[in-house]
């Protein structure tokens, strides 16, 4: 059902404008997709290539990220970079991996919740934490944290939080750091 | 029971009950506030599971929504894992999915190992599958124990630990800890297994099928049970897929898909094991497929066991894994690695991996992206359970909400994934 | 339990009874605590061991876990406490009725454990007072009897 990954590439590469990258690193296919042929690209590998489940969405940044992934990177390139893993039933059993980046200041994607509706909570899951938007999903809020909650935690430029460690042993020494907080 | 469920769906709703205290031909009032009634099912419910929140819009008691609220064990674990090397995470993998701890490890070595591309000697890989099985042995005791006291049934519960704990004592005897073992690490395992594990284990593995069968005896054919469980929850084979719904519950609809067989790692492709499916798609089905389940995980197990090389539990690439104790002693180069592994780590390249393994409660996915430091940049966890959830909904939908315990309890959820 | 209290002070003008019915009083409760059904994470399943078979809680008579905060006295927090919990967490704890005893189970709940980051809170006495502190990531059954029948000891003696 689903073709071969070269022959994928050179679907995909037909489609004007849809495929921005190509490569195949530790035994895994990974396709660098235009963000606004997104969707258009997994209904059809959904309905001609028989990926029928949507294994899982991350979201990535790569604020601090030192190397170009897939010729993504550099001064004003996208800051957010959703990444779908998508799965072909048994016995093709083919795994195919999509990313998308969006830039900082418009971090827009397209849902695929109609396609897949599994993607629901993964797409809210990255909304949360890191900020990006999914445009049509149907029920886009904070899943984990709480809905009063300000900032999306996993940014790499918000810190981990949690309470900084003492390493003291000497009671004076506490019971003097204390004092010093309260006055 | 029968026959309120018989008669009962329709005249269950609140609309019908009102009805029926009406005199014939009187009109219901519009004054009166007939409509759904919102329920909040949890965070603190003995049969959600943990800290599940379920929003439920009721009539009567039929449920006609179910939203599950998660979130409330959020542990910030993938945050976590950017700031420590990589082989400190494996300490934070264990309490992901805390009833098979020994899964995720796999999951997560296999991953730093494919991003490593180290080879991993063979007694190491046949010990990985036997613990991996062991694991989703103790997990489905814990499955079946707690789903069977969601329906009421207390000595199940009673039985399943008394294995469990025997499963417990192994773990213990490897690694020092009943749960959190962390045992099976990038690179190989902690440590080699004991004289006293091997006999343990096998007198483990002689009981358990009997064991089984005994859990059986009290649920399988039991009425009570079977009123509770079959057609229960239903989800078709299409809607399942869609949903993202994985493993045994998956399996249960229809769906022949098991990681073990049709993505092989660790070597699953040289043992022989059934993957049983059903296609009724019910708590009950969800039930019967994890049970055989079982009976398969003791015959990996045997295999295992059988099989087991000789040789060492871990890579000898000094780069990756620890040098043994008596090397360090007489060895400064030793000295030097272990320096520089306990301090900085190994670095894998710049790269990206998914690894996927069959975890008890299906697809449990590891994403890492590695940007050439000691640490990784960005850890993701694929649950299985956080996916599977969506079904919930769908397959409580239309039923009565007594049933709704049934339904969770037969997919499994376990929240320190979900929220992860 | 409020009307043995308010007879032992209204007899205690000699001090005799009053003291011998606040004794009984605290031996009754040390010796049927009921723990409230609180599984969070991880020391939960470890929890439940602790009430299984090889374990069996019951014979320190703390084995009746009530699904109900109001029906219980003892809040036994088993596992990492997270900011959106926390409130849910306070309110549980505002409906057991008094006297009520609280458990930190494991690490996370004593002191956050391995995670000190933004979504777990730092120690669940910042939420409410705990008499018992457990270590162990989880601990096991055995260290959870150890503090229920250290606590039990305390309240015998009136010193909780």
């Amino acid at each position: 059902m689903s073709l071969p990954p070269s022959e994928l590439q050179e679907a995909l590469a037909a489609r004007a404008g849809a495929l921005l990258a190509w490569d195949e690193a530790q035994g895994e296919a990974s396709a660098t997709i235009a963000h606004d042929a997104l969707h258009e690209v997994c209904a059809w590998l959904r309905e001609t290539q028989g990926f029928m489940r949507l294994s899982g969405i991350v979201g990535i940044d790569t604020l601090t990220y030192p190397v170009a992934i897939a010729g993504q990177q550099g001064r004003g390139a996208p800051r957010f970079g959703v990444v779908y893993h998508l799965a072909a039933r048994p016995p093709a059993s083919m795994r195919l991996r999509l990313r998308v980046f969006v830039p900082e200041d418009a971090p827009l994607v397209p849902t695929v919740t109609d396609l897949w509706p599994g993607a629901n909570f993964f797409e809210r899951e990255i909304y949360d934490l890191f900020g990006i938007t999914f445009a049509g999903h149907p029920d886009l809020r904070r899943i984990f944290l709480a809905e009063e909650w300000v900032g999306h935690p996993l940014r790499k430029d918000v810190g981990i939080g949690g309470e900084r460690v003492e390493f003291t042993h000497t009671v004076e020494a506490i019971s003097r750091a204390r004092r010093k907080a309260n006055a | 029971m029968r026959n309120m469920r018989g008669t009962g769906r329709a005249a269950n709703t609140g609309q019908d009950a009102l009805a029926a205290m009406l005199e014939p031909g009187q009109d219901v009032a519009p004054s009166l506030p007939i409509g759904t009634m919102k329920v909040s099912m949890g965070p603190q419910h003995p049969s959600t599971h943990g800290v599940l929140r379920l929003l439920l819009e009721l009539d009567g008691e039929t449920v006609v929504d179910c939203q599950p609220e998660i979130g409330y064990l959020h542990t910030g674990i993938e945050k976590t894992a950017e700031a420590k090397t990589y082989w400190q995470v494996v300490t934070l993998t264990d309490r992901i999915d805390y009833l098979s701890p020994l899964n995720m490890n796999l999951a997560y070595s296999l991953a730093v190992e494919r991003l490593l591309e180290v080879e991993i000697p063979a007694r190491a890989r046949v010990i990985r599958v036997l613990l991996a099985e062991l694991g989703r042995l103790g997990s489905h005791l814990v499955w079946l124990g707690t789903q069977a006291i969601d329906l009421g049934s207390l000595s199940t519960f009673l039985y399943c630990f008394r294995e469990r704990e025997l499963l417990l004592d192994l773990f213990e005897e490897i690694s020092g800890a009943r749960m959190m073992t962390s045992f099976i690490r990038p690179g190989g395992l902690q440590n080699d297994l004991t004289h006293t594990f091997v006999r343990k284990c096998n007198e483990l593995l002689a009981i358990m099928p009997e064991r089984i069968s005994e859990y059986e005896s009290l649920l399988t054919n039991n009425e009570l049970f079977r009123e509770r469980t079959v057609g229960v929850g239903t989800i078709g084979a299409e809607q399942a897929l869609a949903l993202g719904v994985t493993g045994a519950s998956a399996r249960a609809s229809g769906i022949d898909w098991d990681l073990r067989r049709d993505e092989p790692y660790a070597d699953y492709e040289q043992y022989d094991f059934a993957v049983p499916v059903r296609t009724e798609g019910d708590v009950y089905a969800r039930y019967l497929v994890r049970i055989a389940e079982m009976r398969e995980s003791v015959k990996i197990v045997r295999q295992a066991l059988d099989r087991l090389p000789d040789g060492p539990i871990l890579t000898s690439d000094r780069k990756i894994a620890l040098p043994p104790r008596e090397e360090i002693k007489v060895s400064m180069e030793a000295l030097i690695h272990h320096f520089k592994l306990v301090t900085e780590g190994y670095k894998p390249p710049v790269a990206e991996v998914y690894q996927c393994i069959e975890s008890p409660r299906g697809e449990f996915g590891v994403y890492i992206l590695s940007d050439g430091t000691g640490k990784p940049y960005r850890c993701h966890f694929r649950a299985p359970s956080f996916a599977t959830l969506h079904a919930l909904g769908p397959s409580a939908r239309g039923g009565l909400v007594a049933d709704l315990v049934a339904i969770i309890g037969s997919y499994d959820p376990v929240m320190g994934e979900v929220d992860r | 339990m409020g009307i043995v209290q308010s007879e032992a002070v209204a007899h205690s003008k000699d001090g005799v009874p009053g003291v011998m019915l606040t004794r009984l009083a605290d031996w009754g409760r040390a010796n049927s605590l009921w723990p409230l059904t609180f599984g969070l994470a991880c020391c939960a399943i470890e929890m439940m061991a602790t009430g299984g078979s090889r374990h069996d809680l019951a014979r320190f008579g703390a084995e009746v876990f009530r699904a109900s905060p109001r029906q219980a006295d003892l809040m036994i927090v088993a596992g990492r406490v997270s900011t959106k919990m926390a409130p849910v967490l306070r309110q549980l704890y505002e409906q057991m009725p008094d006297p009520k005893w609280v458990i930190a189970m494991g690490d996370c709940a004593s002191c956050g454990g391995i995670f000190n980051n933004y979504a777990v809170v730092q120690g669940v006495d910042q939420i409410v007072p705990v008499d018992m502190y457990v270590p162990g990531c989880p601990p096991r059954p055995e260290a959870l009897m150890d503090s229920i029948i250290k606590l039990q000891e305390r309240i015998k003696a009136g010193a909780a």
